[in-house]
């Protein structure tokens, strides 16, 4: 429920609250092989509570300041029927606590004061500031790089607590030619507590997988330059960002800190869109990334006949940088002045020059240890070459 | 929490009786669709308000003639002398200029870059988002917005967002106000956004209002298509992996109106006949199917009633008789928001509820 209210040209009100009833059922893959039937029926699902309360204040205070300032109040309860089982150090059960329908398990809640403040300079230039808190109840663990099925949605729980973030941004805006171009420049530091990872060497089991998860802290930081152009028969944008992200968990590389998967120290994307003349129409995008991180094996042994790998400290590898250049047209032929039917065809290349991007590397091994043949290899997978297409679009 | 707000409203009124203060209000509009505007501009002596994001303003000021401007990039701008002596009612009407220009629509105050008090906001309007070339010629929200500083994907094709060193799950993504957990189509690399169905995209990166919470690190506010309130429209595409069907228009002009549009992938359709049925995958594929909808009732020019839904749907099976395994991943999301917005007083609106 949201409520906008306009006392006056200078005020801007908005106040409200929401309350949201969660059911985490995991598990929803099924499969056989054989005659044997995998199709979990999973014991922990979870139910929760979330309540938000909150208002919001714009205020132009004279003509050159302006604050947004905010005040957000969260809670987050963990809610029966649930059964909390002790384990002993075997992990056998011991004894255990069963909570009734709708009896509370946990309770969490914070405030989160959200501010940002803009000074004008002069009239087409600025400077603005922000500080915000946030606090997230509910958290997807992952346990590949990417969002697959495998990923979990879970809840906080009497085990998990809720993630918190505290944001600074500070940034330089300016406006040029009449509003053609809009730049600005901002930096940013952001401190995130309660991250979760799963534990080191972690398979899938039927347990519930809380019982497997770490915790620990994460905090980023950089600086982003964005330049755009809204009008004209030329439009699009610069984007580029400098920035680090860490990790630590006391548990996980020996409690040292290492860089987050998606840590990616450079990152420009270019996309420029051209009108021709009514018939045509240009774009094209260029993308460069600095390399996802990585774990990768340092060193191979023979044991008994079995390869084994000794892995490097947590992402302490960067794949080769990600590059790409994609192209597109859009040619619209003349319409018939009668009828409203239109239509356009859209030609685009992927990845025009067909770069070998990274999407993971794999270690293949022949031969045989036995006769000295044994060979590995490390192997690049990349996933999508040059791909062109065509889309034809209509309307009536 | 209701009456606590028909108090503050009161107290307005009260305010602004004393004061000599009378409101202007009142929704803007695209004139030939009957669309609402979301953050188009109403300004006054070189001051001005936006419009929020059902399309609806306000104003307080003294009694006295103002000449009021309604403007939208891409539309031609209105402007209005009045006499304010009592509070009242003022609809705008937006033309389009032309529609080649569409690819400049630009859907903030021109100078909202500068002037905001709100940092690392970007929005993306329809047009801007379907003139960014994209892999299999698929226009998609979620990768256009990995073209952004600050935002990057986890690899090829994915459509996970990480902001400023967040995890995808730190993001609120909201598709008309309902939370949106999982983005992505099976793998990752088609976003369940259906650029059709989609009306406006704003993503806020950093200095989050306090209207939105539950997530560390971005805001994605997604709004669909309301429908066209004068006439019917079908749009639609065909393309290399995946064809998309909308079709959108009045159920009563001028009062209700609705949107479908749907779209499916078939992969599978083009790959099943070069699978040879002795293949040990033979059976195996995949595709996947989506809808939006959306319709809306105005009672009268103070309650107006929206329904809107999502659903999608993959479907992934897995065959090898060598092994003779067999899997079978659903996969799915399905979203439905009901919203009344009403107009109070002339200075407290809307209230979805």
């Amino acid at each position: 429920m949201d409520f906008d209210y306009f006392p006056a040209p200078q005020h801007k009100l908005k106040f409200g609250g929401l309350y949201t009833y969660h059911k985490f059922t995991p598990n929803i893959v099924s499969g056989s092989q054989g005659s044997t039937t995998f199709d979990p029926n999973n014991e922990s699902v979870k139910f929760a509570g979330e309540a938000g309360l909150y208002v919001q204040h714009d205020w132009d205070i004279s003509d050159d300041v302006k604050l947004s300032s905010g005040l957000r109040y969260s809670q987050f309860t963990q809610l029966g029927p649930y059964t909390i089982y002790n384990r002993d150090i075997d992990g056998n059960k011991t004894d255990s606590t069963v909570y009734s329908n709708g009896q509370p398990i946990k309770n969490y809640g914070g405030l989160e004061p959200r501010m940002t403040l803009r000074y004008s300079l002069t009239d087409e230039t600025s400077i603005k500031a922000s500080v915000t808190r946030n606090l997230q109840y509910i958290h997807l663990v992952s346990n590949a790089g990417s969002t697959l099925p495998t990923d979990l949605w879970v809840p906080s729980t009497y085990r998990v607590k809720p993630q918190i973030s505290w944001m600074y941004a500070a940034g330089l805006f300016k406006n040029f030619k009449d509003n053609m171009y809009e730049t600005s420049l901002e930096v940013y530091f952001k401190d995130m507590q309660n991250q979760i990872e799963y534990k080191e060497g972690y398979t899938q089991s039927l347990k519930d997988p809380e019982e497997d998860f770490v915790f620990g802290k994460g905090w980023s930081y950089g600086s982003e330059i964005f330049i755009n152009k809204v009008r004209g028969r030329f439009t699009g944008w610069i984007g580029y960002t400098l920035s680090w992200t860490w990790r630590k968990f006391p548990q996980l590389n020996g409690g040292e800190k290492y860089p987050a998967k998606y840590d990616r120290r450079h990152d420009l994307s270019v996309v420029g869109m051209y009108d021709l003349n009514k018939k045509w129409k240009f774009s094209a995008v260029f993308v460069y990334g600095t390399g996802n991180s990585t774990t990768l094996p340092e060193r191979f042994y023979i044991v008994n006949g079995v390869l084994t790998q000794e892995y490097s400290k947590v992402n302490q590898y960067r794949l080769p940088s990600y590059h790409r250049l994609d192209l597109s047209a859009t040619l619209t032929p003349k319409q018939p002045k009668s009828g409203k039917f239109t239509h356009y065809w859209v030609f685009s290349i992927y990845n025009s020059y067909s770069r070998m991007n990274p999407y993971f590397i794999y270690f293949d091994q022949t031969g045989s240890p036995f006769d000295g043949s044994l060979k590995i290899d490390a192997r690049q997978v990349s996933l999508f070459p040059i791909l062109p297409s065509v889309t034809w679009n209509f309307k009536f | 929490m209701k009456y606590l707000f028909l108090f503050l409203c009161l107290l307005g009124s009260l305010f602004s009786i004393s004061q000599n203060k009378y409101t202007l209000s009142g929704y803007i509009k695209d004139s030939l669709s009957g669309e609402t505007m979301i953050g188009a501009s109403i300004s006054f002596n070189g001051k001005g308000v936006t419009s929020n994001q059902y399309g609806f303003y306000s104003i307080t000021l003294p009694k006295g003639s103002y000449q009021i401007i309604a403007s939208f990039a891409g539309y031609q701008p209105q402007q209005i002398s009045i006499n304010l002596d009592s509070s009242f009612q003022l609809n705008f009407q937006l033309l389009q200029r032309s529609v080649l220009q569409e690819v400049v629509v630009y859907s903030k105050r021109r100078d909202g870059n500068v002037k905001n008090a709100q940092m690392g906001k970007f929005d993306l309007s329809n047009a801007q988002l379907k003139s960014v070339p994209v892999i299999f010629g698929e226009v998609d929200l979620l990768k256009t917005l990995q073209l952004l500083p600050g935002v990057r994907n986890a690899g090829e094709g994915n459509t996970g967002l990480y902001v400023r060193g967040g995890g995808p799950d730190q993001n609120l993504i909201l598709l008309d106000d309902a939370i949106v957990y999982n983005t992505g189509h099976l793998f990752g690399f088609f976003s369940i956004f259906n650029s059709d169905a989609i009306k406006n995209t704003s993503l806020i990166k950093g200095g989050m209002p306090a209207q939105y919470g539950g997530r560390l690190s971005s805001v994605l506010d997604v709004s669909m298509k309301e429908g066209n309130m004068k006439k019917y429209e079908v749009e639609g595409g065909i393309g290399a992996i995946a064809s998309r069907l909308s079709v959108q228009g009045p159920i009563k002009k001028d009062k209700a109106s609705f949107m479908v549009s749907a779209r499916r992938t078939y992969v599978d359709v083009i790959a099943t006949p070069f699978i040879p049925k002795t293949s040990d995958f033979y059976g195996s594929g995949y595709y996947f199917y989506d809808l939006n909808a959306k319709v809306n009732y105005k009672f009268s020019e103070k309650d107006r009633v929206y329904l809107s839904g999502y659903f999608g749907r993959d479907v992934f099976t897995f065959n090898n008789s060598n092994r003779s395994f067999k899997a079978n991943i659903p996969w799915g999301n399905s979203t439905a928001t009901l919203r009344w917005n009403h107009v109070f007083n002339k200075n407290c609106s809307p209230i979805p509820l």
